[in-house]
């Protein structure tokens, strides 16, 4: 089993991609052997009431009968009104299984006291936090794009501000740095073959805090399978990270 | 289990590097990483070059010392493919240290941003270049960020290799890494009425974009694509395997179009 941790859906503002959809999405990750994935919304990135995005997502995976191999995960704005309903109602009513930040995007600080208090409420539904580093590499930005990433070490500092939370980063290299014990990591630019980073990132933070993750449809999912399959793991660890890790923090 | 490719594409890497030790001699150990990799990844040889990323100017005593490294490398195994790292500011030194490097071995040339591909000051390099008919692999971009455009402003981009073209018709050239960060995409479009046999362009880079590998054959053409890593080794075998190619054009990719280029070679 293979279950992809960091997936989109939707248009995206900036680019057109290939694949918007839920049903065209499962059917390429099927193709390549993946067998579940979370997924958020890229409207709920660029919409005002970003909400709206979450409600979509909710209403395509209802009409396409697709929650068996989708884990929607919210994307919600801590500065916008009534964050604290709708990340209820994603959780509650709506089942969303994860939390995801895209403070550059909503104009917020990580560091921010209203970052703090949306992961300390995802922690309250005992919900994971993804944060990824960018959602677009900040050297192809659209001049509406923010202008430079998230940092590992101020993710890895917010993470310790709220140790409740279980944090995933999305999207970041793998840096020589101590990482607090609520930090959870996605493979998709650790290094397994040239220069290898992932014996790094297990000896820091052990195989039972990575996960296996591509961000598709806007990312090509081979090179994290290469990644993945390179990797040094023995035959447990390789099932943490495939999707053992993935289900525990999702609840699947 | 997707691991790597095909031993029968005789896979070659035409854009990698090796940086050596501090006194710039080779770093065996670094040789030998490279090299691993490249087996676990089904890439048989590599094209690499020591450039310094960060000077705005490289003087050609340091330009000697970087390229000795090549050669010590293509020395320590022949699976590895000296490009001749210059700096055009050096003006007419560089046709001796291209005769130097190339009467070792080299097979190409390989620039970095000191000056566009363009420019009047590359006359030199591109001149010899020609008359020994090897490619000039050029480190390239459409950074769109505020910070490498600060530190590269003279990086060139697609518009820049199609004025090479005409500036320089008798010179093969070979863009750098279309995943190399900057929007790819207005790359692309510049590109798309290229018709010169002296065009090439890379894949390699950082970036794994949807489409971007299938994207760059259908502006430009199999036959003007290469394989190649520029040291993000997974990212670059990753998405050549997603493109879903046709046998033909991966064989053209990975090895079938560096044949050709190195064929061209006159002395």
């Amino acid at each position: 089993m293979l279950f992809d941790i960091s997936c989109l859906t939707g248009s995206w503002a900036f680019r057109k991609l290939a694949i918007q959809t839920l049903p065209d999405l499962k059917k390429h990750l099927e193709s390549l052997g993946i067998s579940g994935a979370a997924v958020s919304h890229n409207h709920a990135v660029f919409y005002q009431n970003c909400h709206d995005g979450n409600l979509e997502l909710a209403e395509e995976l209802a009409q396409c009968k697709l929650q068996d191999y989708f884990a929607p995960v919210a994307i919600l704005n801590p500065t916008y009104a009534v964050w604290e309903r709708d990340l209820e109602f994603c959780v509650k009513t709506l089942g969303f299984k994860a939390l995801k930040l895209v403070p550059k995007y909503h104009d917020y600080e990580l560091s921010s006291n209203a970052c703090s208090e949306i992961m300390a409420a995802a922690a309250e539904l005992d919900i994971p936090v993804m944060i990824p580093m960018e959602m677009v590499n900040f050297r192809q930005r659209h001049h509406m794009e923010p202008l430079t990433p998230l940092s590992l070490d101020a993710i890895a500092e917010q993470a310790k501000k709220v140790p409740q939370a279980k944090v995933i980063v999305i999207g970041a290299p793998v840096a020589d740095m101590e990482y607090p014990e609520n930090l959870y990591f996605e493979i998709s630019r650790s290094r397994s073959c040239y220069s290898p980073t992932m014996p790094l990132l297990k000896e820091r933070i052990g195989a039972e805090r990575i996960l296996f993750g591509s961000g598709a449809p806007m990312r090509e999912v081979e090179p994290a399978l290469l990644k993945f399959n390179h990797a040094d793991f023995t035959s447990e660890e390789r099932e943490l990270v495939a999707w053992k890790n993935a289900a525990r923090l999702l609840k699947l | 289990m997707l691991l790597k490719l095909a031993d029968d594409l005789q896979t070659v890497d035409i854009h990698n590097h090796l940086w050596g030790n501090k006194d710039m001699s080779l770093n065996v150990a670094e040789a030998e990483m490279l090299l691993n990799a490249a087996d676990k990844l089904g890439i048989h040889r590599i094209g690499i070059s020591n450039p310094d990323p960060v000077l705005e100017f490289v003087p050609s005593d340091v330009i000697r010392q970087r390229n000795k490294l090549v050669i010590e490398a293509m020395q320590f195994s022949d699976r590895f493919i000296g490009f001749c790292y210059l700096d055009p500011n050096n003006g007419e030194e560089s046709v001796t240290e291209i005769e130097r490097c190339v009467n070792l071995g080299m097979a190409g040339i390989k620039l970095y941003h000191q000056l566009k591909i363009q420019h009047e000051g590359q006359h030199f390099i591109m001149e010899t270049a020609a008359k020994y008919g090897i490619p000039v692999l050029m480190h390239a971009g459409k950074c769109c960020d505020p910070d490498t455009l600060s530190r590269q402003p003279r990086l060139s981009n697609a518009a820049d290799f199609m004025e090479a073209l005409e500036k320089y018709p008798d010179t093969m050239f070979i863009q750098g890494h279309i995943g190399g960060g900057g929007d790819w995409q207005w790359n692309l479009r510049c590109l798309e009425t290229v018709e010169s046999d002296n065009y090439f362009i890379d894949i390699s880079g950082s970036i794994v974009d949807a489409n971007m590998v299938r994207d760059t054959v259908d502006a430009v053409g199999a036959s003007r694509v290469l394989f190649a890593t520029d040291m993000s080794m997974e990212e670059g075998v990753g998405k050549l395997m997603a493109a879903r190619l046709s046998d033909k054009e991966m064989k053209m990719i990975c090895s079938g179009n560096w044949e050709r280029i190195a064929a061209r070679r006159k002395r």
